[in-house]
């Protein structure tokens, strides 16, 4: 027995842990409701089910001789690690073990009669390093912010996540270098099919200079706070472009965009010096993240006075409330391409043509994204939809493929 | 057992590839060597049984494909004879029918060669269709292109921890994610699939090379952020690996699958 320990230790043959996190769920609602001296009461009868009620009943149920190590790491967090590489059927047993223990148990109030139930969320993760703690905790995080109990994330397969590391880099690269180019796809008139606007899509290139797409970088570059650098690298190029071509321009903004001043005021600056703005849409993305209107209508308000036009891009899906548009001061609204792309389909037909209807009467012009084919144009045109966008119109294109080169 | 011969085939072969000539005492060493590292004895009296058996169920294919391609013949005939019937009476009903029987018979021609030519899995073409359909008799290319060998890496871990439905399941999603955002491409392409883990793209009529480079590397990107959720509440987020080659009209592929499979052992 000790031979074979000593070998596993030698040999790392098994040195894979299983690690569940359990986190009580609101207990910032608990402490304010019963206070915090209840707070900590209901902490000390959780460490002790499940130092002995689960403890036993985990050990009962995997039936042979594991360690199992309890604790309670911070506040309302308690560690349970087994010293085994447990495979997915056991980890799924003793989680359901570990959460009835918990919710089914009625728990004690200080000088009350009464009982409370208290739910909790579970991370699990499994691992032969440190990192096990961070993706059980990850598991955790997750699993609240997705409104389930239990998540699990083995942390061999989130080795690749080192991948992101290369992202930052070439992030890094494109702001150094000046490498963040607005690629233009072009929007047409349906009514004469000219194409009179060109919507700025964001790209950036690697070291090997191949194009990198904003759905792979932007996420990274909000995470890691390099996001304004390249929206501040994107727009002066698009009014380089747009002084030197004169086309008119759409920009994808975010609401949280908005909100920043920094963004904000270079945004406005630099439309205002350059005296750009009848050229310029702005497309704002409508996010559930709209929740202050007020903020919205007051930079659309302030920009308009520079001739800029302003776009709700991808309506259709999210939240998508007439109201919201309705307090808004806008020109188009840009229907989402997964809409577009079902048109032949009834339903979604239907949804297109009240959009189109709704708009018309507020006076709203009304682009398709995603005019991917011939047929799909038809549709478009057929329920009178002003403008087109997909690759039907165009691909995005860099500004040497869509003019030349011109001194 | 099936699916083991056919990792052990799949080794074998790939082992192999490189040689001018493959000598059937070469293939039959290697393949007896592939066995013994996955630890099945073929001696063995319960190995032969599961061997026999699985050679039976292909020669019930084999004799399910003839009945048909017969009964497909016999039936093909009879339309053409009513056909010429019914032009010569101008019997419009009747052409109506045989023209139904037709699209039927053209159904169960495509099931066929789907049975023959598609992967069970992921329902992405096989590796009989590569040489028997996409590349000419010499297993040369028949067009200019670039062929993309999209290697899954975690396949196997996965595979070993979690078993089979999730590691299928990760290969159905891969190849029907990346099947979706070449198709919005409007690339030409095919996929098929080369290995346990390993899928070949080959896509002809390139309009723009580096265009296609591009779209490979966001794809590869793409695949590598995207996280799946098992029902057991596993969160996979798996490696994928996409290496290219150019090939030209009437280039050898063994060259090309090569160079590929070199590429990503190096890597």
């Amino acid at each position: 027995m000790i031979f074979k320990k000593l070998s596993n230790i030698l040999f790392k043959k098994n040195n894979i842990k299983t690690l569940f996190l359990v986190d009580i769920l609101y207990m910032k609602d608990l402490n304010a409701i019963y206070n915090f001296k209840n707070g900590d009461f209901l902490i000390k009868q959780l460490n002790f089910i499940l130092k002995n009620q689960t403890k036993e009943l985990l050990k009962r149920t995997l039936n042979r001789d594991i360690k199992i190590k309890i604790k309670n790491t911070h506040a309302d967090i308690f560690e349970i690690l087994l010293f085994d590489n447990l495979p997915i059927e056991e980890i799924v047993t003793l989680k359901n073990i570990i959460y009835e223990c918990v919710v089914s148990n009625d728990f004690k109030l200080l000088n009350s009669d009464s009982t409370i139930n208290i739910d909790i969320t579970i991370g699990c993760s499994k691992g032969a390093d440190k990192s096990i703690k961070i993706y059980a905790e990850k598991a955790v995080y997750n699993a609240k912010l997705n409104f389930l109990h239990y998540m699990y994330y083995d942390s061999f397969l989130y080795k690749n996540e080192a991948v992101n590391e290369n992202l930052l880099e070439t992030l890094n690269y494109s702001i150094e270098h000046n490498l963040v180019e607005p690629y233009f796809q072009a929007i047409m008139d349906n009514s004469n099919d000219e194409i009179v606007k060109y919507e700025a899509l964001m790209r950036i290139f690697d070291k090997d200079g191949n194009i990198v797409m904003p759905n792979i970088f932007i996420h990274k570059a909000k995470k890691c706070r390099l996001y304004n650098k390249l929206m501040e690298i994107l727009i002066d190029k698009i009014i380089i472009y747009i002084l030197k071509y004169k086309i008119h321009v759409s920009i994808n903004i975010d609401y949280v965009d908005i909100l920043n001043p920094h963004i904000k005021k270079t945004l406005i600056d630099k439309i205002k010096k350059n005296k750009v703005g009848e050229y310029i849409t702005l497309e704002i993305l409508e996010s559930e993240k709209v929740s202050n209107f007020n903020i919205v209508n007051e930079f659309i308000n302030e920009i308009r006075k520079f001739g800029v036009k302003i776009a709700i891009d991808d309506f259709g899906t999210g939240f998508s409330n007439y109201e919201n548009i309705l307090n808004l001061n806008i020109d188009y609204i840009k229907i989402d391409g997964s809409l577009i792309k079902k048109i032949d389909e009834d339903i979604y037909l239907n949804l297109i043509k009240s959009i189109v209807l709704f708009s018309k009467q507020q006076n709203i012009k009304v682009v398709a994204e995603f005019v991917s084919d011939l047929k799909i144009l038809r549709y478009v045109k057929n329920v009178l939809i002003e403008y087109s966008q997909g690759y039907h119109i165009g691909k995005p294109m860099s500004i040497t493929e869509l003019f030349g080169e011109k001194s | 057992m099936k699916n083991k011969l056919k990792k052990i085939t799949n080794l074998t072969v790939n082992e192999l590839l490189s040689n001018e000539v493959i000598l059937p005492s070469n293939y039959l060493e290697k393949f007896n060597y592939h066995a013994k590292e996955l630890e099945i004895n073929l001696d063995d009296e319960i190995s032969k049984q599961e061997i026999n058996k699985v050679i039976l169920e292909d020669f019930k294919t084999i004799e399910d494909y003839m009945n048909l391609i017969m009964a497909t013949t016999i039936n093909l005939k009879e339309n053409t004879l009513n056909a010429k019937n019914a032009i010569v009476e101008k019997d419009i009903n009747s052409l109506g029918n045989i023209y139904e029987k037709m699209i039927n018979l053209e159904k169960e021609l495509k099931e066929l060669n789907n049975k023959l030519f598609l992967d069970d899995t992921t329902h992405t073409y096989n590796k009989k269709w590569i040489y028997n359909k996409f590349l000419n008799e010499n297993a040369q290319f028949q067009e200019n292109g670039i062929c993309i060998l999209v290697d899954v890496i975690d396949y196997s871990y996965i595979l070993k921890e979690y078993g089979e439905l999730l590691a299928n399941n990760l290969l159905i999603f891969a190849t029907k994610f990346i099947d979706q955002k070449l198709k919005d491409e409007h690339l030409d392409f095919k996929i098929s699939r080369y290995d346990e883990n390993k899928f070949l793209i080959f896509l002809c009529n390139i309009d723009n090379k580096q265009n296609l480079i591009n779209s490979i590397i966001n794809l590869e990107q793409l695949l590598l952020h995207t996280t799946l959720k098992s029902n057991s509440g596993l969160f996979i987020k798996a490696k994928y690996e996409f290496t290219h080659s150019e090939f030209k009209l009437n280039q050898d592929s063994k060259d090309i699958f090569e160079i590929l499979l070199t590429q990503t052992k190096e890597a």
